[in-house]
């Protein structure tokens, strides 16, 4: 099930799930499963992980009908393709693609995500390495933005020069014969600069990269003296917790203002697992419900001021479950989160589609929208100033 | 997830069974979705997937469906089929107890012209459900207990989105006078059908639209039921139906008395030798209309009987039935506004209409607004309606009109054809927006969480405002916009704004 008007949402996918194969051999071996799930709450704030439901279970991606159970339900949720992380082993790439890619076709498609190196090699190093990335990213069923194979690039303010690593990646996938890359890039807002060094698009950052908003009330003066007494657990207040229907506005709100920036669309996120010691990110009183209207919303808004050929709406994710946010059944929920997601997918389908053709206000030649604005935060502060008297 | 099952062979007990699963759409119309309509009962919807199960599988000579009310899947309603003594059609499945779970109807229903009347199915009384179709068989029809573990209690709304409470009481008033007028008339079967849909304003505008866009084979109703306080709504939108005029106030909107409530308390106000001669079909809302993604005409039309069964049936892809304009001259750009909506919420915050007011009249327009005499000190017209035809004449006497979602949006919008700019916050755009087509606006609300439900308050600070509701700026561009597309650009060549 594609949504019409060549919508397409993607899920970030974890690879690591198998027992064997490269990617297994290069992490050392082991369980997969024990090392996502091997975590327990310390405080009295974190929710504890999910555990996989039956329908997919703890699954072996080293295993072919595994790997296709895992895209037909993908699939018949409506996603259209997997977002792979590119692991960096030794002087090469591994994606874990090859146990996907036999069930993928143009339907369904595999994206990538880059994370570069803190300190960026220079020269021929950076070229090897850009080499060595289009090696492990070509060769599979792509999944194309503009005809174009999509490479998300993560933090890419580890790039001291954005537009030189653009072009050199543009360059290793001309030689790799990857006929072109769609490059995004994690970033908020096209102020950055990063459009202009060639990136084609970019894409909401992670709730821990980007604390869109306030943290939630509790964590008020009451909270903070209970705590101090001892009534309450400090410990929340070395973590970051997000209201959820506060995230939610906060990624959505004027977003045409922000430039050509796709929706990651996020169910829920607490990486309390990997932060032991306090730093943690949490999203708080999360729904399925405006989980379900934030994925419509974010396909509406693609489709209303995105081209047809790029019109891509990430899920974050798949199965993160390290990070509480994966979409895939589990045993205490069973699937709702999974229909849910169907459901914003049909939803946000055929609202785009009732949404065809609709101009968008204010950008019509003849009206000055800046001087309307102008003109109106000028009144605004007229009257702040009349009531203020 | 409802289950449709048909029968071929006749040997009900050793038939051929083929189950089909249907569910009521988020969005896509395949011929497994079902356009999910608030307005329409739960029998509706059994006579709906009992058409498209016959359709399916032409030489059945029965179909039995499940009861809207409860997520059951066709492969389910066929193992409950199995087993036991041989099933007798027509019949009422119900659970271990009482409690209808599935009907199955004889296909000859069908093919006599009878399927409508499954409108009038209670949904939740095995017995009198029983009693209608005895009535429109003429045999008697049992009732067979399954193995299914009894229903009851039931949530207040269900899984499939229908809101119980008293409505069940109103879908079972419903269905029993509809067995006694069979019981009384023996011309029964050319009475007609009054859809129970009183108000309010622009639900009564909605249901007068979808009147005219069913296709004449499909239209079941010939009566509405509707308030007197909208009765000229109901004429000057050009509903199709004949008014049954209910003289009590329409039903509040606070929700002291509900839906099912008003239903059963006016009926004793509609005259006894109308109801003598009527099916009585409660139309008002079985479901949150908010569930479903699909404008109200289109959710009304299916309750009076017009599948919608695609994408092309809906309203979005109908050109618009009428396109005016204003016949004054072009200076100065005239705007009427309605800033306030049905319940608090969906007002236009107070702070931002200030600033719109003002911002238009600084670019030379004349704004006048309904209900809003407060705004005459920032440089408005104050104005009341009163009546259509009032406001007819005062939105023909402005270039353009800009609407929170109240009946002066749908009116302007749909019924006139004029220039509009449609103000969306707590509720949902899609219930209730007009088609696109030149000379309409929508400029869009920012945030995900419409609809919201709320009332008085934001749900999610709690203040009074809604914070979706979109900034003066983007809708004196809309007005800007719309105008320059209807009246062409020389309308806002004049002024700071051009």
């Amino acid at each position: 099930m594609i949504p019409p008007l060549n919508l397409r949402v993607l899920a970030f996918f974890d690879a690591r799930f198998q027992s064997s194969g490269p990617l297994a051999e290069a992490l050392g071996g082991g369980d997969p499963w024990t090392r996502a799930l091997d975590a327990y709450p310390a405080r009295r704030h974190h929710s504890p992980l999910l555990q996989p439901g039956k329908a997919l279970g703890r699954y072996d991606l080293a295993d072919a009908a595994s790997a296709g159970r895992v895209v037909a339900v993908a699939r018949a949720t409506g996603i259209g393709g997997f977002v792979l992380d590119c692991h960096r082993v030794g002087g090469q790439y591994l994606t874990g693609a090859e146990c996907l890619d036999a069930w993928c076709d143009d339907d369904f498609g595999l994206a990538f995500r880059w994370t570069p190196e803190p300190v960026a090699a220079g020269g021929d190093v950076a070229a090897a390495d850009a080499a060595a990335l289009m090696a492990a990213v070509a060769g599979f069923s792509p999944l194309a933005a503009d005809g174009r194979q999509v490479l998300v690039v993560n933090e890419p303010y580890r790039l001291p020069d954005p537009a030189g690593a653009v072009a050199l990646l543009r360059q290793a996938a001309d030689t790799a014969g990857l006929g072109g890359l769609y490059l995004v890039a994690t970033a908020a807002e096209a102020r950055g600069g990063l459009l202009a060094a060639g990136f084609d698009a970019l894409l909401d950052p992670g709730p821990a990269q980007w604390r869109s908003c306030k943290p939630a009330e509790l964590l008020n003066g009451y909270t903070f003296l209970q705590a101090e007494a001892g009534h309450a657990d400090g410990g929340m207040f070395d973590d970051t917790i997000m209201s959820y229907p506060q995230f939610v506005n906060s990624r959505m709100v004027d977003r045409p203002s922000r430039g050509k920036v796709f929706p990651r669309v996020v169910l829920d996120f607490a990486d309390w697992p990997d932060h032991p010691g306090g730093g943690a990110t949490l999203l708080a009183s999360t729904s399925s419900v405006l989980y379900r209207r934030f994925l419509a919303g974010a396909l509406v808004h693609v489709a209303q001021h995105f081209p047809e050929a790029e019109r891509l709406v990430f899920i974050d994710s798949w199965n993160h479950w390290r990070q509480r946010s994966q979409i895939e059944p589990t045993t205490q929920f069973g699937s709702t989160v999974l229909d849910e997601t169907a459901n914003g997918i049909r939803q946000g389908g055929y609202v785009a589609l009732t949404r065809v053709g609709e101009p968008t206000p204010g950008r019509a030649p003849g009206v000055d929208y800046d001087a309307i604005a102008a003109l109106c935060r000028q009144i605004e502060e007229e009257l702040s100033h009349d009531s203020g008297l | 997830m409802l289950g449709g099952v048909a029968i071929t062979q006749g040997q009900f007990g050793a038939g051929r069974m083929e189950a089909f699963d249907f569910r009521f759409s988020l969005g896509p119309l395949s011929p497994g979705d079902l356009l999910d309509s608030a307005t329409s009962p739960p029998g509706r919807t059994v006579w709906e997937v009992a058409r498209r199960t016959l359709a399916r599988v032409r030489g059945a000579d029965a179909v039995v469906v499940s009861n809207p009310l409860l997520a059951t899947r066709g492969a389910r309603l066929a193992d409950l089929l199995r087993g036991g003594e041989p099933l007798r059609c027509p019949c009422v499945l119900t659970d271990a107890e009482t409690f209808p779970v599935a009907y199955v109807l004889p296909r000859a229903l069908f093919d006599q012209g009878l399927g409508r009347f499954l409108c009038l199915l209670s949904a939740n009384r095995a017995a009198t459900d029983a009693q209608l179709l005895s009535q429109l068989t003429g045999q008697i029809v049992p009732r067979r207990q399954t193995p299914l573990k009894p229903l009851a209690p039931l949530p207040k709304i269900t899984a499939q989105g229908y809101i119980l409470g008293d409505n069940l009481a109103a879908w079972r008033a419903q269905c029993a006078d509809a067995v006694r007028l069979i019981r009384t008339r023996a011309d029964w079967r050319g009475l007609p059908f009054a859809a129970h849909h009183p108000g309010h304003a622009g639900d009564v505008l909605f249901f007068s639209l979808a009147s005219r866009l069913v296709p004449a084979g499909h239209l079941i109703f010939q009566r509405q039921v509707v308030c007197r306080d909208y009765l000229d709504i109901f004429h000057d939108c050009g509903n199709r139906l004949d008014p049954i005029v209910l003289d009590i106030p329409p039903v509040s909107r606070t929700g002291e008395v509900s839906d099912g409530r008003y239903y059963l308390d006016s009926l004793a106000h509609i005259d006894p030798a109308v109801r003598a001669g009527t099916f009585m079909v409660y139309c008002r809302f079985s479901k949150s209309y908010s569930r479903a993604p699909f404008n109200l005409v289109d959710q009304a039309r299916f309750a009076l009987g017009d599948p919608v069964a695609t994408l092309d049936d809906t309203l979005y892809r109908r050109a618009p039935v009428t396109v005016r304009r204003c016949a004054r001259p072009p200076a100065p750009l005239r705007v009427l506004m309605q800033l306030s909506g049905g319940w608090p919420l969906k007002a236009y915050p107070a702070r931002h209409a200030r600033v719109l007011v003002r911002a238009l009249a600084h670019l030379g327009c004349a704004v006048t607004v309904l209900d809003a005499p407060d705004l005459a000190a920032d440089g408005a017209t104050p104005a009341t309606a009163g009546s259509t035809d009032r406001l007819a004449a005062l939105i023909r006497d402005h270039h353009v009109v800009l609407s929170v979602d109240s009946f002066p949006l749908h009116f302007a919008s749909q019924v006139l054809g004029h220039p509009t700019v449609a103000v969306f916050g707590p509720t949902f755009p899609g219930n209730s927006d007009a088609p696109r087509r030149a000379g309409y606006r929508l400029p869009p609300p920012a945030l995900p969480c419409a609809p919201c439900g709320g009332y008085k308050a934001c749900p999610l600070d709690g203040g009074p405002d809604c914070h979706n509701h979109p900034q003066p700026a983007d809708l004196v561009a809309a007005i800007l916009d719309v105008a320059a597309e209807a009246y062409g650009p020389a309308i806002i060549q004049r002024g700071d704004a051009a």
